[in-house]
């Protein structure tokens, strides 16, 4: 009897001892308050009332995406016209991307696709249930609202379903369809809604990337490299020229392979449609947090917060995203593993020292990552890193470690020299290196790692 | 009288413990299902083998030593409560409960260390069995990592190939992996291969397996196994899982060779897709 009390005892004392340990992380809120760097910027630019500023672009952010837990888009006019909605992505996919989606669901709801058949085979009028992560949230609701009358038994599953043409006036183009088939429909081409793909970045990146993606999450405080700040659209491992937006598929593989060498995990075991999900709420959280520091831009200009002003910003930030595939960066063919020879790895290490790369500068002379064109002098004199775009200071790569965040194979590291890092200080390779000239330096950088065949690392 | 419920109810304990023991795999299997994994691994069903004759002799010391207690508490106290009897210096008794542990014990340490060296012989792949495939695996928080010696067979190549997360390996072959760890310790579980060993920082940890291509066409020909760490290693551990995507041999050369040519492929934006647009 006294079992109770002592065990509330023990598990208060474990709560006031992980209490004094400090080892309690801070609940992260959805908010659309502007963020800390809006507010200074504001206060220190020539805008008046900052705080009132500060506030109705809060206001316009809302308006434009809704808020976190209720996102969305603002539809503009041209949209409406083209009948485009980028929340519902689906319809921007490519035919691969569409196809790997569908292959994806085949997998991932195999257990209700099977029930669902086998309920229209035995004339049964049961549903099954949603998969575990799916149960009770939005998609619950999206399942049950589309088959309302089939849960009510008003409808049978081999009932017309009322959007499809009557037999009468079915063609092969537009065959009739059951409420049967409109079931098998839902799981076999389901894709997440915006606030599905939240709630997977809540569970899955938040607690490093942070609520809003600004790289702040409990455990990312902590790491080296800091998780990125999503809300900037600048990428270091993308496949288009630095500094542009990625393309969908770009950051599908990124998630799919993750960033060795850092503690971005690969997330290779989500299905294809959850990963395009990610994708979109990747790109919701930069639109959002670039719209918010264009607009906040153009109001210290401006010296107010004008609505046609972020208006302005929201067309042009959309305007990037929308422009990345033209942006992505083609590979020209490279010499195969037997055309690697020694004079290609010696006209390789001759770039990579001589003066138009200049690659030694940072990198060192042996590409051990120890250049002095990386130190600069500080606000008080001293000798310091410089930093990158998120103020984090710079570390060129070892190379002779054989760790390739971005991807080890000679393709990624082309891109990588060819375009430099987006957002740190490595830059792109100059424009008058020749596709032969880039390869050379793939191949020396990947010597300085490679054993041969001898074992060991 | 008294007495006589209690030795019962201690008995009936001990026989409910003893059957949970050994009951489910008994229930399970009369029901056509398994207790285990299905055992894919050449040896695998050495380790369980192992594992039930371990449980055996377990669950039977546990029945003897619950009779001995009902015993003990019927019949072992005096007649009077609160009134014991005393034994000392029983020679036989002693000898008895000497023997008989030590003598299970040694049993079962033979039997381990048989089991081991012919589980070492099954993962190998027997005699007869091809050249081993050599795979390099990276165990960092929180993900495994895997490198293939690609076509020319040798390690730190230019036709080497990488994967994460995924570990494509072809059925029936044998498997000799190198694991190292990154940062911590991690241990590599693939339930179905009955594998686990831990992957220590700082040293290389051999590990060698084979799939059974009989007992995987029989287990349905699954295209996926579970990879799992068993140590724990982080905050991430949870998450750190791979795939073993068993498959034929010739796949595996396919697979192989593609993601090795695809390192060194040119890759242009294809003109008929945009046409279409
Ligand atoms: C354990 C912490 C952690 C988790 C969990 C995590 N990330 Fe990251 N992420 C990082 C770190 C650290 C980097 C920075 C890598 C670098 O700078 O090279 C990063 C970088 C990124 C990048 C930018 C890559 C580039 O090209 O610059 C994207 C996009 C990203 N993460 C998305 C995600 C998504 C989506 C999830 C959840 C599915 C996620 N991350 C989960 C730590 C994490
Ligand atoms: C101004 C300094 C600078 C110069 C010049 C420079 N780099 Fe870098 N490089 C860096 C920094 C900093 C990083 C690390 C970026 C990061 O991970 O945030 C880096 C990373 C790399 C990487 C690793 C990419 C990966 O996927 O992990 C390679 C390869 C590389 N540089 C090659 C080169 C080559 C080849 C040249 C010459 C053409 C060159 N770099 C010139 C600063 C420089
Ligand atoms: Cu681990």
């Amino acid at each position: 009897m006294g079992l109770l009390p002592s065990t509330r005892a023990l598990a208060a004392a474990g709560l006031a001892s992980a209490v004094s340990c400090g080892f309690v992380p801070d609940r992260p809120t959805f908010s659309s308050e502007v963020s800390a760097d809006t507010r200074a910027a504001l206060a220190e630019a020539d805008v008046s009332a900052s705080d009132v500023a500060a506030a109705r672009i809060g206001g316009a952010l809302e308006l434009y995406f809704g808020s976190p837990s209720a996102p969305g888009y603002h539809l503009t006019d041209a949209w409406i016209e083209d009948e485009r909605d980028p929340g519902d992505a689906w319809w921007e996919l490519s035919d691969e991307a569409a196809d790997a989606v569908r292959d994806g669901n085949e997998r991932r709801f195999a257990a209700q696709i099977r029930a669902v058949r086998a309920a229209i085979e035995a004339g049964a009028a049961a549903l099954p249930d949603l998969p575990r992560p799916l149960r009770g949230g939005e998609a619950q609701a999206r399942f049950e609202a589309a088959f309302a009358p089939l849960v009510a038994g008003e409808v049978e599953l081999g009932g017309l379903h009322p959007d499809s043409p009557t037999a009468a006036d079915a063609s092969e183009d537009d065959p009739s369809f059951t409420w049967g088939d409109e079931a098998l429909r839902f799981w076999e081409s389901y894709y997440p809604t915006l606030e599905e793909s939240a709630e997977l970045f809540r569970t899955r990146c938040l607690f490093c990337h942070g609520p809003l993606g600004a790289g702040d999450g409990p455990t990312g405080r902590t790491l080296d490299p800091r998780p990125r700040d999503l809300r900037d659209g600048i990428f270091k491992w993308t496949e288009v020229d630095a500094n542009r937006r990625p393309t969908r598929d770009g950051l599908v593989r990124l998630l799919q392979r993750g960033v060795r060498g850092t503690a971005m995990p690969a997330f290779r075991r989500l299905s294809r449609g959850e990963l395009e999900g990610l994708v979109d709420w990747i790109r919701y959280l930069a639109v959002r947090g670039e719209t918010e520091q264009l607009s906040t831009y153009f109001a210290c200009e401006e010296g107010d917060v004008r609505p046609a002003s972020v208006e302005r910003a929201y067309g042009t930030v959309w305007g990037r995203w929308d422009e990345a595939e033209d942006h992505w960066l083609a590979v020209p063919a490279g010499p195969s593993p037997a055309e690697v020879t020694a004079e290609v790895v010696a006209r390789g290490a001759e770039l990579f020292r001589g003066s138009l790369a200049n690659c030694a500068s940072c990198h060192g002379t042996n590409g051990e990552g120890d250049g002095e064109a990386i130190w600069e002098e500080g606000e008080e004199g001293e000798r310091r890193r410089r930093l990158d775009r998120w103020g984090q200071p710079s570390h060129p790569r070892n190379l002779t470690a054989g760790v390739f965040r971005g991807g080890g194979r000679p393709v990624d590291l082309y891109r990588r020299i060819k375009s430099g890092i987006g957002g740190t200080i490595m830059p792109a390779a100059d424009a008058s290196l020749t596709d032969d000239d880039i390869w050379a330096l793939v191949h020396f950088v990947l010597s300085l790692s490679r054993t041969g065949g001898e074992p060991g690392r | 009288m008294m007495r006589l419920v209690v030795a019962l109810l201690v008995l009936a304990l001990g026989v409910l413990v003893v059957v949970s023991m050994e009951a489910p795999e008994w229930i399970l299997a009369a029901a056509g299902s398994d207790w285990f994994p299905a055992e894919l691994g050449l040896g695998a069903e050495r380790v369980d083998g192992l594992f039930d004759h371990t449980n055996l002799f377990a669950a039977g010391l546990l029945g003897l030593t619950f009779v001995g207690l009902a015993w003990a508490v019927w019949r072992g106290a005096g007649r009077r409560a609160g009134e014991g009897s005393e034994r000392s210096g029983s020679r036989r008794l002693e000898v008895l409960w000497t023997v008989v542990p030590a003598g299970i014990v040694v049993h079962l340490t033979l039997a381990q260390i048989q089991a081991r060296d012919a589980i070492a012989a099954d993962a190998r792949g027997g005699e007869g069995a091809g050249a081993p495939l050599a795979i390099e695996v990276e165990g960092v928080q929180f993900d495994w990592r895997f490198t293939y010696a690609g076509a020319d067979g040798a390690f730190g190549t230019l036709d080497d190939v990488t994967s994460v997360v995924d570990m494509p390996v072809p059925v029936g072959r044998p498997v000799e992996l190198r694991m190292r760890s990154v940062d911590v310790i991690h241990s590599f579980f693939v339930p179905e291969l009955r594998m686990k060993r831990d992957v220590v920082p700082g040293t290389v940890t051999p590990l060698a397996f084979t799939i059974d291509a009989q007992d995987h066409a029989a287990a349905g020909s699954p295209e996926t196994l579970e990879l799992r760490c068993a140590e724990l290693c982080g905050w991430g551990h949870y998450a750190m899982v791979g795939r073993l995507l068993p498959m034929e041999q010739h796949a595996f050369d396919d697979w192989q060779a593609r993601a090795g040519a695809a390192g060194f492929e040119a890759e242009a934006m294809a003109d008929d897709v945009e046409d279409e647009g």
